[in-house]
């Protein structure tokens, strides 16, 4: 989209440079610079503060928020109908469809989705056991460091919250296959992310946890038992010998 | 080690180590074996793959520990028992010339430092069907990580230096948070 995009490196980390200037659709780009994401290494960070919060598509001064989309293969068609009908409400839409020739390198996915405000996830029946997703999910879970970036798991067939992978159950899912309800969704979380973030535990969650706490001390005591047991033992023979 | 023992448990997991077994007369091997083949779960840090001391010999422990859960995750397919593991590997790609077999996954990457550890692991653990709901997020993680070192610390002074699995797991549920 923006023609003066080229990487370059710079002590270790990947920043895409981008021209000042006027763009085709009537936005301007505001500032020099994205921020630069420190690839896998470390924290995401911004390397130099002149930088912070620079980079903005402006329009009458709305800012065009960027979404990363993750999907299976064969619902490519509908996140182009997305693409399209995001752009139209000021929202970068990004997701593999950007890679050519189907490059599926998970730095790729990584750096696309490091400045994503929000993750979309286009759900389908047994979708967290295709690999290939598997993998583009643990790229946006490193991008999501402090647990704050807003996600929206859609679940376009099926009817069950089984479908839903265990790390977006917290989260307020959208269960349709309809194009408009998406987006939709999607304009929401992005001008209100608190809409997308972690619900609060539930009861139900809470007392998972604690079950789990309760466990990993039973577990610890009982190994600390054994410990003593064969530390008695070992006396004991050596006493006997 | 701390770092992945500490995620792990900070995600509802119970970490698991062959020095949970120490005293008994087991081979090390066997030992290993059993409490890998007790697991769902696997982790296998191949960071440390250049020579040490005067001899310059690279530690082989972890390739074989990671070849027996890939076995364990073969075996078991469709199973009902199934077995799933994460090889984290050196920034880069010099794994692929150390261990070139792992072409075609998709090792977790760190630079030996903590956060990169816990993000790693986070990142994988958070997939897996058993993670509790209320797992933190990797930041929280990461800065409640120096209250386990202290905790840890407490236990091996406690313990004359010589603090046992027990107490690392202890330590774990003394300081891991929920979300």
């Amino acid at each position: 989209m923006f023609s003066g995009e080229q990487p370059s490196e710079e002590k270790g980390l990947e920043i895409f440079e981008k021209s000042a200037g006027t763009l085709g659709n009537g936005y301007t780009v505001t500032a020099t610079r994205v921020e630069a994401n420190q690839r896998r290494g470390g924290l995401r960070e911004k390397t130099n503060p002149q930088w912070q919060d620079s980079f903005r598509v402006e329009n009458m001064g709305m800012n065009m928020m960027r979404v990363f989309v993750s999907y299976a293969k064969e619902d490519a068609g509908i996140v182009r109908d997305l693409k399209q009908a995001l752009h139209d409400r000021h929202i970068e839409l990004h997701s593999m469809l950007d890679f050519a020739g189907g490059e599926t390198s998970p730095d790729k996915v990584e750096q696309a989705s490091a400045d994503a405000d929000a993750f979309v996830f286009l759900l389908e029946p047994g979708s967290h056991a295709e690999p290939r997703l598997q993998s583009e999910w643990r790229a946006l879970l490193r991008n999501d460091w402090d647990g704050k970036r807003p996600m929206i798991p859609v679940l376009l067939h099926g009817d069950g919250v089984a479908d839903i992978p265990r790390f977006l159950a917290n989260r307020d899912a959208l269960v349709t296959p309809n194009l408009e309800q998406i987006v939709e969704k999607i304009e929401r979380v992005v001008r209100n992310p608190e809409e997308g973030r972690r619900r609060k535990p539930s009861a139900r969650a809470k007392a998972e946890w604690a079950q789990r706490l309760e466990e990993l001390q039973s577990f610890g005591l009982a190994l600390k038992e054994e410990a003593r047991l064969d530390l008695e033992r070992d006396v004991s023979v050596k006493r006997e010998l | 080690m701390l770092a992945i023992v500490y995620s792990v448990a900070a995600h509802g997991f119970a970490p698991r180590s062959a020095r949970e077994m120490e005293g008994e007369a087991d081979p090390r091997i066997a030992r290993i074996l059993k409490t890998l083949s007790e697991c769902k779960y696997s982790i296998h840090d191949l960071s440390r793959f250049s020579g040490e001391g005067n001899d310059n010999i690279a530690r082989f422990n972890m390739p074989l520990e990671l070849g027996m859960a890939a076995a364990l995750r073969f075996e078991r397919a469709d199973s009902g028992r199934p077995h799933n593991w994460l090889a984290l590997v050196p920034e880069g790609f010099a794994y692929q010339r150390f261990v070139s077999d792992l072409a075609g996954f998709d090792p977790g990457r760190h630079v030996q430092t903590v956060d990169s550890v816990i993000r790693e692991v986070s990142a994988w653990l958070r997939l897996q069907e058993d993670v509790v709901e209320v797992a933190p997020s990797a930041l929280d993680i990461f800065r409640s990580f120096g209250r386990f070192q202290q905790c840890v610390s407490e236990l091996q002074v406690a313990s004359l230096q010589k603090e046992s699995w027990a107490d690392l797991i202890l330590a774990c549920r003394r300081t891991a948070n929920i979300a």
